[in-house]
């Protein structure tokens, strides 16, 4: 008899349209000790599976029909609410959610929520509860402990709040984890420190995990074992190794060639024609001060950036949340006007056109969003969310313009009657495809590309990364790509950009500073992201300390109070950018002249 | 050609509001509602028909009629000057929904368009336009309407006045705090980037995806202001003798109670009906616009 | 916190500037004739011209504001043009009934109206659940003066279990003395020991105050319902219930607190319906208060009474505002 199994389990929600099947799992074994994998994308009962095992599935509109979920051979669908509460929850069984900020109460200090905790679970008195909560912020390493005790969840960081949901879930002995996408939104140079802590708190505590997330790097570096949960049914199931260099069922194939990244770019060689050139580009944002404050205050968002862009060429932009790689874009595509510097756009400074010729640059530069639910209009209907580049910059009949429409979806892989519909009738992926036919409606010349799959299911990531591939070649676009996914970044680029705090640390060639980063930021940053070759989270890079405010950026080399080679004069002066060779250039004290 | 595409779009319209009907249908509250209003409706328009005494709602008395107890001749009794109560009230309906719609209608055309310039501007416009509707929502409710009322001369048609210049601002509050979280949507984004005209973003994209709270708020509102006509009328500074409103009419009932409760019972009955309804129906629209029953 | 409590009493400061504009418009400036509104329908001539004078209707606006604030800072609002007195002392005399009945109906409101509301959410769904709505949705829909002649017909003529009307029966007048100190009948009589009077104040009080209470009952029963239902939603509840805390302290410790601040407001806004039920019940029950004040006024069309309550009753409203501001603001959430 295993430690955790699930047999025959049937979840059901019932919606409008009827009662549908949202889990159906016919087997699944954990050993004591062991750590199992559930890999699935949103809307495949990811949660559903953690809430159920809990007990804590809202029914209705669940409804939990037959199977059993054995922990040490005791069916905990045949508990009681009030058994669970007193036996299980916090005791035997705990869970870590994804949403740091939004798991702890935010009104009361973390302190006071690891003594509630405490106090029900362990029947402790208060001073021994504060002793051992106490020991629990110490035990997740969080440092100076009485200092966090008293702090509301929204005076700690993102990194520090998971690691008090650890405590939390294990404050109580539990001796069993459920884990659901505990980094989803964290950066990944953090994501790395947090499940370093989490790998050896359970070799410390002896627990078993079971680890659920949407990517398979992630999980095939944390976990033993792996199943792939697919429309609520686990379809391939085996030990880590085994399942990644041996897949049997489609859907593993497709999900392993999607996190195995080939640049399959043509590797021709760029125009010399520079299509768009920034030039020292600051973007401050006021901070609201109080009443009486009069002393100015600005998050420095972008803070003196250079870029060239050629004609044809793909530019990736890297960095994590905050690192000001969206306001860029923005300014860029002049939704507001930069603090200082110039953009120009052949040649011609966007920023000091008249109104007229402003129009002009606002067709041949189009964006693609990120999310392509809010990105397009919910109450317009797709023909005129289409067209409605066409209306602004051309002036054509309504049948003139319905039938560009219905080039431009066929163009993209729609069909025609797409064009009387509303977005909301359309999956994620076509949405996109919609998206990206009104960008070209007016036949641009540069593309902004801002994390065009991050928000679509795995299936269409793939159609939609060839689909920009292909028009790219058609209409010989330019693009300017943002993503947080490295390997999207590496397949389509040229050029890539590292930004961090509202600077570009690295740039160079997509080959170049992949193979070789040598920022050590940059290296950080790939090294702390999971891929199918890492074995085990230790060897996961981490990077100490927090992202500093961007309202108060540190002096000198923003980077220097997370970086492992700090010298003094990295604490004074602001390195220059230094060209390592032709294609590459870093802005760091280590590759300075003196260096060199 | 143009006449298929022009069917074409209409579809997905009519798709859209049969599904609406069908999220109204479900809850069975809501359909009594839903019924219920456009029953009074109804009423409202054919008053003048099916009243058995339409002469009655003016003020020729029939002395030896007067005060007379419900009967299968006056369902609702007899008034003082011998008119028919049933008559009286039914005529009410219209009274009580024409003066509502058009004071509501007015607190939209001034509250609605304001709230998406705060909304959308910022800044100063922004800031100028809340502080104003803070100090019009900084007098107790009705209060205002009684001050103002007062010093107009009573009338039903100030009342309406009245009530939309103290309604206005929530709809302006309402709006605004709609307009900032759809600015920060992409799709506004989108537009800007194409180059789409500021006054085009404010009302084809902006505005129309603000309007499903207002019509919530503003259904809902209709059994407030029903209510608050009423009030005014009740403390006689609205609808004036012999205008068959319902709270005047218990107003004057009240000399003649508690012999003549009849007097008294019908019209607050018809009150609180059509104030029930009608919030019964705004939390119904509720339910069915809110973005997370439409996504399921 | 200091400075935000600064910065709201400013704001408040700024909007009573704002109330007090909007009546000095709607006094002085809308009408044609403000002086023979004031001293209103049956004036003579010689009274309107010395109106005029009184009110400084030749002056130039800004100077008429200016001396309209000064007079109002002073508790001036003029003379009842009912009974020639200065509508500041009648205030004085017609504040404490009102008080009482709106403290009572309030402390009503709360104790019924929350603990309704934290059972509806409690039992999303249920039958009681439904029961509970239809009820608060009523009694929002309820005209106030309509229940309260339904309430004399039903317990006074009916059943003859309370009294008419009034705030004592006369047989009490005449046969005890009535203690006055703070002008609050039932808090005087108990804190003087008068039981009978006590008894008495008690029996009158009932139909009035349940009548006024009915609105705000409902009201703060459904934001309270919904505010907890968006609470029990949000993902800490679930993460408490995952770390084995029992349902009670999930409910009243960790969901309650939370809703704190919805509450502060709809209270504030109760407190406001409260008050104005009052104008439409109190000549009903013969309760001799501000609402009965109010309304006789409104049929005499006595402008300074009006206005004078108005003002006084519009600037309470402001504080009461501004505490529920502040209760808001002791949310550590909110960044001060």
């Amino acid at each position: 008899m295993a430690y955790f199994e699930i047999n025959n389990l049937k979840v059901y929600h019932h919606t409008f349209e009827g009662k549908k099947t949202v889990l159906d799992i016919d087997a699944l074994t954990i050993e004591k000790g062991s750590t199992y994998g559930i890999v699935g994308e949103s809307g495949s009962g990811k949660t559903v599976l953690a809430l159920s095992i809990l007990g804590l599935l809202q029914c209705p509109p669940g409804e939990i029909t037959k199977g059993e979920i054995l922990l040490d051979s005791e069916n905990l669908l045949n508990l009681k609410d009030k058994e669970m509460q007193q036996r299980i929850r916090g005791k035997k069984v705990s869970m870590i959610f994804q949403d740091p900020m939004s798991t702890l109460n935010p009104v009361y200090t973390v302190g006071t929520q690891l003594m509630h905790v405490l106090k029900v679970n362990r029947k402790l008195n208060d001073r021994q509860a504060k002793q051992e909560a106490l020991h629990m912020i110490e035990v997740v390493k969080l440092p100076d402990a009485e200092d966090i005790y008293n702090k509301y969840p929204h005076q700690l960081s993102g990194g520090q709040r998971q690691r008090i949901i650890i405590a939390l879930a294990l404050a109580c002995g539990a001796e069993f984890l459920i884990a659901d996408e505990p980094t989803r939104n964290l950066d990944v140079t953090i994501q790395a420190s947090i499940l370093q802590l989490l790998k050896e708190l359970q070799k410390e505590f002896q627990i078993t995990v079971l680890f659920i997330a949407n990517n398979l790097s992630l999980v095939s570096v944390f976990c033993d074992e792996i199943g792939i949960l697919y429309n609520g049914k686990i379809i391939e199931k085996g030990p880590v190794r085994e399942l990644l260099d041996n897949p049997q069922d489609e859907y593993t194939k497709l999900l392993i060639s999607s996190v195995k990244t080939k640049n399959d770019k043509s590797s021709g060689e760029l125009a010399d024609e520079i299509l768009l050139e920034i030039k020292n580009l600051k973007k401050y944002f006021p901070v609201s001060t109080g009443f009486f404050k009069t002393k100015k205050r600005f998050v420095k968002a972008v803070d003196g950036v250079d870029l060239t862009i050629k004609k044809g060429e793909v530019l990736g932009i890297v960095g994590e949340s905050g690192c000001g790689k969206s306001t860029l874009v923005n300014t860029i595509l002049n939704l507001h006007s930069p603090t200082s510097g110039e953009v120009d756009y052949q040649g011609r400074n966007i920023y000091e056109l008249n109104d007229a010729d402003t129009l002009k640059i606002r067709k041949k530069i189009q964006i693609v969003f990120q999310d392509p639910f809010w990105s397009l209009n919910p109450r317009w209907l797709v023909k005129d969310i289409v067209s409605e580049p066409l209306a602004v910059h051309e002036n054509l009949s309504a049948s003139e313009t319905l039938k560009r429409v219905n080039e431009l979806l066929d163009m993209v892989g729609l069909d025609e009657s797409a064009a009387f519909k509303y977005p909301h009738e359309f999956s994620g992926g076509q949405r996109q495809r919609i998206a990206i036919a009104r960008s070209l409606a007016v036949n641009p010349e540069l593309v902004v590309l801002d994390e065009p799959t991050s928000s679509i299911d795995i299936f269409s990531q793939t159609q939609i990364l060839e689909l920009l591939q292909e028009l790219k070649e058609k209409f010989e676009l330019t693009n300017i790509l943002i993503s947080h996914d490295l390997g999207v970044v590496n397949k389509m680029s040229d050029n890539i950009a590292v930004m961090y705090l509202g600077k570009i640390v690295e740039y160079g060639k997509a080959d170049g500073v992949f193979s070789h980063p040598q920022h050590p930021y940059t290296k950080a940053l790939f090294n702390s992201i999971p891929s199918l070759a890492i074995n085990s989270v230790e060897e996961l890079e981490t990077i100490e300390g927090n992202v500093p405010s961007a309202i108060n950026p540190p002096e000198g080399c923003r980077f220097h109070t997370r970086c492992p080679f700090v010298t003094d004069r990295c604490k004074t002066e602001e390195p220059e950018t230094v060209e390592l060779d032709k294609d590459h250039m870093v802005s760091c004290w280590l590759y300075g002249e003196n260096h060199g | 050609m143009e006449k298929v595409s022009a069917m074409d779009a209409l579809k997905p319209r009519i798709k859209e509001f049969k599904y609406s009907l069908y999220l109204l249908n479900r809850n069975l509250l809501t359909r009594v509602a839903f019924i219920t209003v456009i029953a009074l409706f109804l009423i409202a328009l054919l008053a003048p028909i099916i009243s058995p005494y339409p002469e009655h709602i003016k003020d020729e008395a029939n002395v030896t009629q007067k005060l007379l107890p419900p009967s299968s001749k006056h369902f609702f009794g007899t008034d003082e000057l011998g008119r028919d109560i049933f008559s009286r009230v039914l005529y009410g309906t219209r009274v009580s929904l024409t003066s509502a719609v058009l004071s509501v209608g007015l607190a939209l055309l001034v509250g609605v368009p304001l709230g998406a310039i705060a909304g959308t501007a910022g800044g100063v416009v922004d800031e100028v336009i809340m502080r104003i509707t803070d100090i019009f929502l900084s007098f107790p409710p009705l209060l205002l309407s009684i001050a103002m009322v007062a010093l107009l001369e009573p009338s039903l048609g100030n009342a309406m006045i009245a009530i939309a210049l103290s309604w206005w601002p929530w709809y302006t509050r309402l709006v605004r705090g709609q307009a900032v979280s759809v600015k920060e949507r992409k799709f506004v984004q989108a537009a800007e980037t194409i180059g789409t005209s500021k006054w085009k973003i404010v009302f084809k994209h902006i505005l129309p995806n603000t309007i499903s709270p207002v019509i919530v708020q503003a259904s809902m509102d209709m059994g407030g202001v029903i209510l608050t006509i009423a009030s005014l009328s009740f403390l006689g500074l609205g609808a004036q003798a012999p205008t068959p409103e319902w709270g005047l009419l218990i107003s004057t009932s009240r000399n003649y109670f508690p012999d003549a409760w009849w007097y008294s019972i019908f019209p607050g009955l018809a009150i609180f009906i059509t104030v029930l309804v009608f919030n019964l129906l705004g939390d119904g629209f509720r339910e069915i616009l809110d973005p997370k029953t439409r996504k399921n | 916190m200091a400075r935000y409590i600064v910065r709201r009493i400013l704001l408040g400061l700024i909007v009573l500037l704002g109330v007090i504009t909007i009546t000095f418009t709607i006094t002085r400036v809308i009408p044609s004739n403000p002086a023979a509104k004031w001293v209103g329908p049956r004036a003579t001539p010689e009274q309107i011209k010395a109106a005029e004078e009184e009110l400084g209707l030749n002056d130039p606006l800004p100077v008429q504001f200016f001396n309209y604030i000064k007079d109002l800072s002073k508790g001036d609002f003029g003379r009842s043009l009912r009974t020639h007195q200065p509508v500041k002392d009648e205030l004085i005399a017609f504040v404490p009934p009102t008080l009482e009945l709106v403290l009572l109906a309030f402390v009503l409101a709360v104790l019924i109206g929350i603990p309704l509301g934290i059972y509806s959410a409690k039992k999303k769904d249920k039958a009681l659940d439904h029961i509970s709505r239809l009820f608060s949705i009523g009694s929002v829909s309820l005209p106030t003066f309509w229940v309260a002649l339904i309430f004399q017909l039903i317990f006074y003529r009916v059943l003859g279990i309370f009294p008419l009307g009034g705030r004592v029966s006369t047989e009490t007048t005449i046969f005890y003395d009535l203690p006055n100190i703070t002008g609050l009948l039932i808090f005087d009589s108990l804190i003087t020991g008068n039981w009978a009077v006590l008894k008495d104040a008690l029996w009158h009080i009932v139909l009035p105050c349940i009548t006024i209470a009915l609105y705000p009952i409902g009201l703060v029963a459904r934001m309270t319902r919904s505010a907890l239902l968006e609470v029990l939603n949000e993902d800490y509840i679930t993460a408490a219930k995952s770390y084995g805390l029992p349902e009670k302290i999930v409910l009243w410790k960790y969901a309650l607190k939370n809703t704190l601040g919805a509450t502060a407001t709809v209270l504030a806004l109760s407190l406001g319906y409260t008050l104005v039920n009052t104008f439409l019940v109190e000549t009903i029950f013969s309760w001799p208060g501000l609402g009965s004040y109010v309304a006789t006024s409104v049929v005499t069309l006595d402008y300074p009474s009006i206005m004078g309550v108005t003002i006084f009753s519009t600037a309470n409203y402001i504080v009461l505002n501004l505490i529920a501001d502040i209760i808001i603001a002791t949310d550590p959430r909110i960044r001060l």
